[in-house]
């Protein structure tokens, strides 16, 4: 069956290239000469979802195979979901309009905790069961798979299975055992014998007196899952042909991946722990994908994407390279993700626009001391000489990223931020007028988000700052200091507590999550939607306090929602990063030294 | 160099913007590595021009683009090119030279003819034409209306409307005016709105139509 869109449909709806498909490099297959039929959905707008590399990686490893045809399914607009509710058109793909629900597989993508009711709306959009234990043999197999899945608890039973970590390999060793048939029962249970496939159906918690003190493990399913870990990315030359988005994305670019995890061991990070341990891509792979993808896509920008890409071994001879080879395309080289060095303002000088966009930093706290609980290894000299760098370079924009509520954090880190960024304004001011740096005045972007503890980091354990003292705080930053030359953003602390209550979540936080649905909460992520009222009545309803889940403190020996989850770094090692965190001792970076997390000896020939 | 191509927006593509559209093609030239000239400046933009904007949910078989190259090439093979490298909906129909220092598109249009298909069920022509007179009668109407085709599904009209350089009412307006008059229950569906020319000219000389000479 094919979904029809009317013509006055798609007119009365917000920007309906969303929904209608056709782009460049989109593959339709014959869904009679595949085996295998999967829909790759990504919980949140096209726009979002379209400046997701990993989707991208696994639309072509998935459309790469003879037997198998991968499609996308993006979250409809509001607008969108009350025409299909009231015309009856249930969610379908985007590649040729089949219902999502006569695919073998609806794979989601979840990257954030925010777009948990997302998730919701799709299924049910798609006339699919909600619960895993409720489908039957002619429903698709419904899983997930991204960041979300270090502790995918509060959702987890809206999955038949999960797939933690890298998704190239393993998601080749599920189509294998799906192309092979079965009934549901038989085919969940050998997924669950792959590594790296969570079957949440293997698991039950266990509560006393309103405490986790144990996941039991059903007959058959491995004590723990292992994350899948990716060792070469040199043999994953993917994606080089990414679909281009039909209208405005959030990042209109190509990417490459540099380099997977990180060795820094920031101890908030969880992309940093989750990704461990880290894998570069050699320049000549970085090259070819790189040219590969402009000449496939005709993007004008080509991103260099890591969590660091200061970090990477090559970056310099790649970034020379390439920006040399695509400057006479009209292809601009960008860096995110810097670090507040020397040498990142020299590679920013290297690829840049001859219009200077601004350059963006994280020093994430105010004093060196809160710096070094955190395990970020920046001074303050170190960030007002990369600053006089940057100024002397011709920067005059430049964005800094904070984050308030970090374990530890006391008055006296508000002043230092707010000293800080004084002290930028005015080293800038004085400079100008000694001539030493040319142009315009400065523009200093401050955006200060509460700080979220996630599974997997040496902070797991740690609650979340309770939300009136992280207001308070926010409302000191606002008042002492000064607008015009900086510019302050503030994330929203009560949807940053929502995020720690996920992210710190249960099983028994769903129920809580539908009924929010029910209410009409969607796309938590956007402001204008955003109603945590809402999701007040929510917790209310289920007798849950939200403040129980955020601010909770766990014990050394507790048992962690995510402890049958096993990411490779082991919790004495965190704990122990925990530990030096308190005593303020930095630990260097698993270039320099290792300390021991785990992950020595999984890729081996890797550094860090 | 200066080289004018005449482009569709069509099937799909209807529903992108204009600023989308235009994207589209930037896309397509930078990825069929066509020597296009940049500004000079601060900062540097491709050179290129367009025909008026469509509305959304408008497709058209006369985008006209023009692209200044930094190296000569002959238009047939740049349009080859650049077809290839645009998706589904945006076929390239012909490219020629202009003069480099010819007017901008935007500068020498003054009309844009439409065809506007709606389906029906039941319509009487007279009532249509009724509609169509009452619209043209209207003493700030500045276009022309015309039925081109009416059987008992569908109707087609055509429309010429000042365009580019010159204000006129929008298509979909004029549409509206004309559904306005005539009994609602008979038109199944919004009208297609289709641009089909757009015509050049002065103040002295009648319009001529854009042409790429296909």
């Amino acid at each position: 069956m094919r979904v029809t869109l009317p013509h006055e449909l798609l007119l009365s709806v917000l920007r309906p290239g969303r929904y209608v498909g056709g782009e460049r490099n989109s593959v339709i297959k014959d869904h009679d000469q595949v085996k295998v039929r999967f829909a790759l959905a990504f919980p949140d707008a096209y726009e979002v979802g379209m400046s997701h590399l990993g989707l991208q990686i696994l639309y072509q490893e998935l459309n790469g195979r003879e037997d198998t045809a991968a499609e996308r399914v993006f979250a409809p607009w509001v607008d969108m979901e009350r025409e299909m509710r009231v015309r009856k058109i249930p969610l379908f793909s985007l590649e040729s309009r089949r219902p999502v629900r006569e695919f073998d597989v609806l794979g989601f993508s979840v990257q954030y905790e925010l777009q948990y009711t997302n998730v919701l709306m799709m299924l049910d959009l798609a006339g699919i069961p909600l619960l895993a234990a409720d489908r039957g043999e002619d429903d698709p197999l419904v899983c997930a798979g991204g960041v979300c899945v270090s502790n995918p608890e509060p959702i987890a039973p809206l999955f038949d299975f999960l797939v933690s970590g890298d998704g190239e390999q393993v998601v080749h060793e599920i189509i294998d055992v799906l192309v092979t048939r079965g009934d549901r029962k038989d085919v969940l249970k050998r997924l669950a014998g792959i590594d790296g496939v969570y079957v949440p159906g293997g698991y039950e918690p266990e509560y006393d007196g309103g405490k986790l003190v144990r996941i039991r493990v059903k007959d058959g399913f491995p004590e723990r899952v292992r994350r899948r870990i990716v060792c070469d990315l040199d043999r994953v030359l993917l994606p080089d042909k990414p679909v281009v988005p039909l209208i405005e994305a959030v990042h209109d670019r190509a990417a490459v991946e540099v380099f997977r995890g990180c060795a820094r061991g920031c101890r908030f990070c969880q992309a940093g722990f989750a990704y461990r341990p880290v894998r570069e891509r050699s320049p000549e792979v970085v090259r070819e994908l790189g040219c590969r993808l402009v000449q496939a896509t005709g993007h004008e920008e080509l991103s260099l994407l890591s969590l660091s890409t200061s970090d990477y071994r090559y970056v310099e001879q790649v970034c020379g390279e390439l920006a040399g080879e695509l400057a006479g395309r009209g292809v601009n080289v960008s860096l995110p993700s810097l670090r507040m060095d020397d040498l990142s303002i020299q590679l920013a000088d290297a690829v840049r626009e001859v219009r200077k966009s601004g350059l963006t930093f994280a020093p994430e706290a105010g004093t060196e001391r809160l710096r070094r609980v955190i395990n970020k290894q920046l001074t303050d000299e170190d960030i007002f000489r990369t600053a006089d760098k940057a100024w002397r370079a011709g920067w005059d924009r430049l964005k800094l990223y904070f984050m308030i509520g970090l374990p530890t954090e006391t008055d006296d880190d508000i002043t230092g931020i707010i000293t800080l960024v004084r002290e930028l304004v005015y080293r800038h001011r004085a400079g100008r007028r000694e001539g030493k740096y040319q142009g315009r005045p400065l523009k200093l972007a401050v955006s200060v988000a509460p700080f979220v503890p996630k599974a997997v980091t040496p902070m797991q354990w740690d609650g979340q700052t309770a939300g009136d003292v992280l207001k308070a705080r926010i409302d000191r930053l606002r008042k002492e200091i000064k607008r015009g030359t900086v510019e302050l953003s503030f994330h929203n602390v009560d949807s940053s507590q929502l995020e720690a209550v996920m992210a710190r979540g249960d099983r028994r936080l769903l129920p809580v999550i539908m009924n929010a649905y029910q209410r009409g909460c969607r796309f938590d992520a956007w402001t204008e939607l955003w109603s945590w009222e809402k999701w007040l009545e929510a917790f209310a309803d289920c007798g849950v306090d939200p403040g129980n889940y955020s601010g909770r403190v766990f014990e050394r020996n507790d048992v962690l929602p995510w402890d049958h989850l096993d990411a490779g770094v082991n919790k004495e090692f965190l704990w122990s990063e925990r530990t030096r965190g308190y005593g303020e001792v930095i630990t260097p970076s698993c270039r320099d030294a290792c300390a021991g997390c785990g992950l020595e000896n999984v890729c081996p020939g890797e550094v860090g | 160099m200066r080289i004018r191509m005449q482009i569709t927006k069509d099937g799909d593509l209807r529903y992108v913007s204009h600023l989308d559209f235009v994207r589209m093609v930037e896309r397509a030239l930078r990825c069929s590595g066509v020597p296009v000239a940049y500004s000079e400046g601060y900062n540097p933009r491709p050179k290129i021009g367009y025909s008026p904007a469509l509305p959304v949910g408008v497709s058209s078989e006369t985008e006209f683009v023009d692209v200044w190259l930094s190296q000569r090439r002959d238009p047939k093979v740049i349009a080859g090119q650049v077809g290839w490298c645009l998706p589904k909906g945006a076929e390239v129909l012909g490219a020629r030279e202009v003069q480099e220092r010819a007017p901008a598109l935007t500068a020498v249009v003054t009309n844009a003819g439409y065809e506007l298909r709606i389906k029906v069920c039941g319509l009487v022509r007279q009532e249509l034409e009724e509609a169509i007179a009452k619209l043209c009668d209207g003493s700030d109407f500045s276009g022309r209306v015309s039925i081109q085709f009416f059987d008992q599904d569908c109707v087609v009209l055509k429309l010429v409307v000042p365009a580019g350089s010159r204000r006129g009412p929008k298509p979909k307006e004029v549409m509206a005016e004309i559904l306005s008059g005539l009994d609602v229950s008979r038109v199944l569906d919004a009208p297609v709105i289709h641009r089909t020319e757009l015509f050049v000219g002065g103040e002295e000389n009648p319009p001529r139509l854009l042409t790429i000479d296909l």
